[in-house]
Order: C-alpha cells, then sequence, then structure tokens
C-alpha cells in the first residue's frame, strides 16, 4: 500500500519521502505528513546536512521498528490532522473538517484490537509522533476506564505476578477503589 | 487463551515505556481507575508509585471516607512513596472540612512534596465557592514555616495564612502565582524576572503591591475592602490587567498605561476612585469599565480597540470615544431617564460613536417608550451597526408593533431584540440571563418577551 497521488509542482508541501518499514514495505508519503513523525523529520535533517543536492527525491529511511499495518495507520491519521502549512479556513469549513476527523477517529477506534492498539502506542512512540501518541494513548485510558482489574488484564494481556495474598490485601486496603467498576 | 485479549506470552502493556505508561494515567478521569492500574501487575505497582502527578482532593473522597481517614490514607500513600525517591512534578491537596488547627499529616505532606523538588504546588483549604459567594474568610489553615523550596514554578494557595516574607524566598523560578482568599502580611514587594502570572485574590491583610517583573504578561487583582495600592509600572510586558474593587486613581491610571506600552486588554470593575480618566493607548484591544460608578467623564482613544464593555449603575458620564471600526461594543446602562436631560445628551452622543462600529449590543433597563422615540428622531441616522438590543420598559402603553416600529427605525438590521416588561431592582437576575439566552439565538430576528418573576 502506497500513496501515489502525483504533483508536477515542484513545492516543498508536495514533495514526498520513502519509508521502508520492517517487513520490508515502501511508503511514498508527503512531506508535512511526514515531518510530524519527529524521528523522521530528525533523519531527514541529518541527511540534508550531509547531501544539498538531493532533496527528498531518492531517500528511503528505514523504519525498522515499525511494520507495515502500523505504519498505515498512523500516516493515515498523521494526514487527517490539521497541516500546519495549510491555509487557513474560515469558521464553516473548519467545523466541517472537525466533524470529519471525529468520524474518523471513531470509525479508527471502534475496530482496534487491543494488540493493535499497543502496537501503534509503541510505534507512534518510536518515530516520536506527539499527536499520534496523544490520541492512542488517550484510547487505551478510555479503554482501562472504569473496567474491573480482570478485565483489563484480559484484555491487554497483562500478567499477573501477584501472589494471590498479596493481590487480597491490596483489595483490602483499597476496597473502595474496587466499587462500582462496570461488569465484564 | 483467551480469544478476544492479546494472545502473547509476552506482557507488551506493563512494558511500555515508563513515561507513557504514566501519560496514559494521567488520562484516566478518577483516582480509582488510577488505584486500580498499581493492582494489575508487579510491575505496573511500582510504575504507579513513581507516577510524578499526587492529587488529594478530599471532595472526591467525601463519599468514601471521613475527613480524619482522608488525611491517614494521605499520609500512607507517601509513606509507600519515600522508598522510591522519586522527584514529584505536581502536588494538590484540596481539604475543606478542616477546623483552622495544624496537622501533622497535613504539614507532613506539604513538606513531603518539597523535598522531592515538587514543580507545581497546589493548596486549597475550604470551601472556595462558599467564600467568594459571601466574602468572607473562614478558617484558615496555616501554611508551615519551614518550607523554603527552589524548585516551584506554579504556585497556587487558597484558603492559607500566612507572611510573604516567610514565602517569597521561594519564589526564585515561580512563573504562575496565584494567591487567593488568603490571610497575609500587608506588604507584598517581588522582584522576578521569571514571573509571568500573578493573581492576587481577595487577601486579607493585604495593603502594598509592588510588583518588578519585566517577565509579566498577566496581572488580576480584587479585594473585598478595596484598599490596596498597586505598583506595576516596572512590568514593561504586561498585556492583561484585571482590577476589581481597587482604589487606583485616576493618575495611577494615567500613569501606569503611559509606562505599560504592551497592554492589549484592561479590566476596571467598581474601581470606586476613578472619576476623570483618560485612556490613551495604542495598542490596547479590549476595555472593560464596569461599574465604576463615581466616574463623571472618560476619553478613551484606542485605534486598535477591538471590544468594549461598559456597565453602569447609577450616573452616566461623559464619554468620548475614538476607537476602530472592528469593535465590538456591549453596553449596559442604568440611569438614563425621562428627567435627565444631560445624561440623555451624553448618551446620544456617545452612540454617535458607534454608528460604523462592528457591533452593538445595547441593554437599557431603565429607558422608556418616549424616550426611544425621541432619541429615533434625534439620531440623524440609524444605528446600522446595531445587532442586539435590549429594552425594559416600564409600562406597556403602547402595543407591541408599535413598539417594534420604533425600535426597527432605530436599528434596522437587527439580529435579536429582548423585551422585558416589568421593572427589576437587581440588574443582574434581569439582564444576565436574558444575556445568557441572547447569545444563543441565530441570524434572523427574534423577539423575545420576557416577563420577570414577581419576587
Amino acid at each position: 500500500m502506497s500513496n501515489t497521488s502525483e504533483n508536477p509542482k515542484p513545492s516543498s508541501s508536495s514533495a514526498k519521502m520513502t519509508l521502508k518499514t520492517s517487513d520490508n514495505e515502501l511508503f511514498e508519503v508527503e512531506e508535512a505528513v511526514a515531518m510530524k513523525f519527529c524521528t523522521v523529520k530528525q533523519y531527514f535533517e541529518d541527511e540534508k546536512d550531509s547531501d544539498v543536492a538531493a532533496r527528498g527525491s531518492t531517500t528511503v529511511i528505514p523504519l525498522p521498528n515499525v511494520h507495515s499495518a502500523v505504519l498505515a495507520t498512523l500516516i493515515s491519521y498523521g494526514k487527517k490532522l490539521p497541516q500546519s502549512n495549510a491555509v487557513a479556513d474560515n469558521h464553516e469549513e473548519e467545523e466541517t473538517k472537525k466533524k470529519e476527523r471525529k468520524k474518523y477517529e471513531q470509525g479508527l477506534l471502534k475496530n482496534l484490537m487491543p494488540g493493535e492498539l499497543l502496537d501503534l502506542i509503541s510505534a507512534a512512540n518510536y518515530l516520536d509522533f506527539k499527536e499520534g501518541l496523544e490520541f492512542f494513548n488517550q484510547a487505551l485510558a478510555d479503554h482501562i476506564q472504569n473496567k474491573s482489574v480482570e478485565y483489563v488484564r484480559k484484555f491487554f494481556g497483562i500478567k499477573n505476578d501477584y501472589e494471590p495474598h498479596e493481590e487480597e490485601k491490596y483489595r483490602e486496603e483499597y476496597a473502595w477503589a474496587f466499587e462500582g467498576v462496570d461488569e465484564d | 487463551m483467551e480469544k478476544d485479549g492479546v494472545e502473547e506470552a509476552f506482557d507488551r502493556f506493563s512494558n511500555l515505556p515508563v513515561p507513557i505508561i504514566h501519560r496514559i494515567m494521567s488520562f484516566l478521569p478518577t483516582t480509582k481507575d488510577v488505584t486500580r492500574v498499581a493492582v494489575l501487575s508487579k510491575t505496573l505497582n511500582s510504575v504507579c508509585h513513581s507516577y510524578p502527578i499526587l492529587d488529594f482532593d478530599q471532595r472526591s473522597w467525601k463519599k468514601i471516607m471521613g475527613f480524619d481517614s482522608f488525611l491517614d490514607f494521605m499520609q500512607k500513600s507517601l509513606q509507600h512513596r519515600r522508598e522510591s525517591n522519586i522527584d514529584i512534578e505536581i502536588f494538590k491537596l484540596c481539604v475543606i472540612d478542616h477546623d483552622g488547627k495544624s496537622d501533622q499529616r497535613i504539614d507532613e505532606s506539604i513538606r513531603f512534596a518539597i523535598e522531592h523538588n515538587v514543580k507545581e504546588l497546589d493548596l486549597r483549604f475550604g470551601d472556595y465557592w462558599i467564600r467568594s459567594r459571601y466574602k468572607c474568610y473562614g478558617q484558615l489553615y496555616t501554611l508551615p514555616k519551614t518550607i523554603t523550596t527552589k524548585s516551584i514554578v506554579v504556585l497556587n494557595l487558597v484558603g492559607l495564612a500566612f507572611k510573604f516574607e516567610d514565602l517569597i524566598p521561594s519564589l526564585n523560578l515561580v512563573e504562575h502565582l496565584s494567591i487567593e482568599l488568603c490571610s497575609v502580611s500587608s506588604n507584598f514587594t517581588i522582584s522576578s524576572s521569571k514571573l509571568k502570572t500573578l493573581e492576587l485574590q481577595n487577601c486579607k491583610g493585604l495593603k502594598t503591591i509592588v510588583v518588578d517583573a519585566v517577565n509579566l504578561q498577566y496581572f488580576s487583582h480584587s479585594t473585598f475592602t478595596g484598599s490596596s495600592e498597586i505598583s506595576l509600572g516596572d512590568c514593561k510586558s504586561l498585556k492583561y490587567v484585571k482590577l476589581d474593587n481597587t482604589a487606583i486613581t485616576d493618575d495611577w491610571l494615567k500613569n501606569h498605561l503611559s509606562k505599560l506600552l504592551l497592554l492589549e486588554s484592561l479590566i476596571l470593575k467598581s474601581c470606586k476612585i476613578l472619576g476623570e480618566i483618560d485612556i490613551c493607548h495604542q495598542k490596547l484591544k479590549h476595555l472593560a469599565l464596569l461599574n465604576c460608578d463615581k466616574l463623571v467623564k472618560a476619553k478613551i482613544e484606542a485605534p486598535n480597540l477591538v471590544s468594549f464593555y461598559f456597565y453602569n449603575k447609577s450616573r452616566f458620564p461623559v464619554i468620548t470615544l475614538q476607537c476602530s471600526s472592528q469593535i465590538y461594543a456591549d453596553l449596559i446602562l442604568f440611569g438614563i431617564s425621562p428627567t435627565n436631560d444631560e445624561q440623555f445628551m451624553n448618551f446620544k452622543n456617545f452612540l454617535g460613536s458607534f454608528s460604523h462600529c462592528k457591533s452593538l449590543s445595547l441593554t437599557l433597563p431603565d429607558m422608556e417608550l418616549s424616550l426611544l422615540e425621541e432619541l429615533r428622531n434625534a439620531l440623524r441616522s440609524p444605528l446600522l451597526s446595531l445587532k442586539h438590543l435590549r429594552v425594559q420598559l416600564f409600562s406597556s402603553s403602547r402595543s407591541l408593533p408599535e413598539l417594534l416600529d420604533i425600535l426597527l427605525c432605530l436599528s434596522p438590521y437587527l439580529e435579536t431584540m429582548c423585551i422585558t416588561s416589568k421593572y427589576k431592582e437587581n440588574f443582574e437576575e434581569v439582564v444576565f440571563p436574558l444575556l445568557f439566552f441572547c447569545s444563543f439565538l441565530g441570524p434572523s430576528l427574534i423577539v423575545l418577551m420576557y416577563f420577570s418573576l414577581v419576587s
């Protein structure tokens, strides 16, 4: 899966970069979106310093810690964010864009498996993709909120390494924290 | 293995980087949620104990445990943390049931936070809403004297008793300082290049305030008794100043405005000494003169003024206003009665300055229909910019169509119109609900008839 919309203008806003994932897939991404991944931005700027001639045309940036499926979602999320170089919209356009974004976000989260969510957080952290990290962290917190300990352990595959008596002690001491949680 | 959970044997959640787990925890809405995370696994337990944000709010615990148990719980939680010896970023404590006597558990917790280099310290004692509403201080908690810290960047204190001399040595790095409903020493003098926002609200005993903070951008002061002297002239970066019931003079205002060249917002509320003011400022964007009842004359020359709020209770001053055509004005004017020709003249002239402005909202609780007619006849051209009009009438001697006719002649492009039919003493109860309601009305003209409740 790659982004192949061509734009003949050589302006920097439509410059593209190629990212290579752990499973050797290539993604062509607009510079504006790729720059939201600060790790990529840093790599790009380091490259630029050492090679003035080719500006993003042939450089392939390797991302050995990111799988293609994960990168695809992160790029897709990155595209939906307000672009820093975009022309300022009027109020109505802004509202429509906001609604679209909300709808996209809901759709994205609805079908997300817990393992995928953990992957996205790890990848967003590795790429230093701040907005993505915030968004998926919030999503994870929303999943945990008011859920029982058993549910959260099961859902995220958390290993319970407590001895039974240790856990019992904790539950007694903080009994109030276990009241009123959602049914599993 | 469960089908809908993660199937790997490796616990990826517990092994996420600690800062990420902390960030996720900061999104959890209740302390219950945060506490349960510690029970998920031993790894997460130690991550919880290094969570740098501590928030002990007695209000959230009121349903679960009493005041004494709450303090015990706080003490125990802090004991758990002593072993890990990790710095704390934010420490918040809110206590409402204390009786003014020092409690070792509270003092200990404050010292604990300071020993662990807390950056943001938020201490609130007593029921804030009741105190603000009824303008009383209640029982104040004495801040332990031995706190000297060099790490605090944000400091919020409500409901405490202390002397500034004891506090100021710890304020070297403070950027945001807010002191409210506290009992303090009479002199507050601070010199700091880090201070960005300063709020001194309703502090008992405060008489003089001298601030030398070259990077201060926001300053807000209010008092129940109105007897403070303030000096802000050296704060060249000030952008926002709000003074409520502060005893500033006309000269003070002129003096400070000539020094605060970057000022953008100025809010003067209940400044009862101001008589004749002269506001001449290039950068000023927002100006509010609210309930400054001794004001007789105001000359305002602010070419960049974007919003102007004016509210008076008794007399209507002579106001000359030179501003941009981009201005949005909100005027609530009492005291323009049929027997007062002078005020009517002042008002008429004043209204003329808004003929080209962007939007005008006018509330005239005392205006009679005959006066409105006179106004319509007196103005050479109707108020083209008037978008929102609220009028309160003594009697409904004319029928509604006639009233609407007059008002629409006065301002043909109205978007919303509010008419109240019964005079009511306390304007807040009448006008603010209307203002609130009107702000949600749509673009087509809507007329509201408001019949006030019999008190």
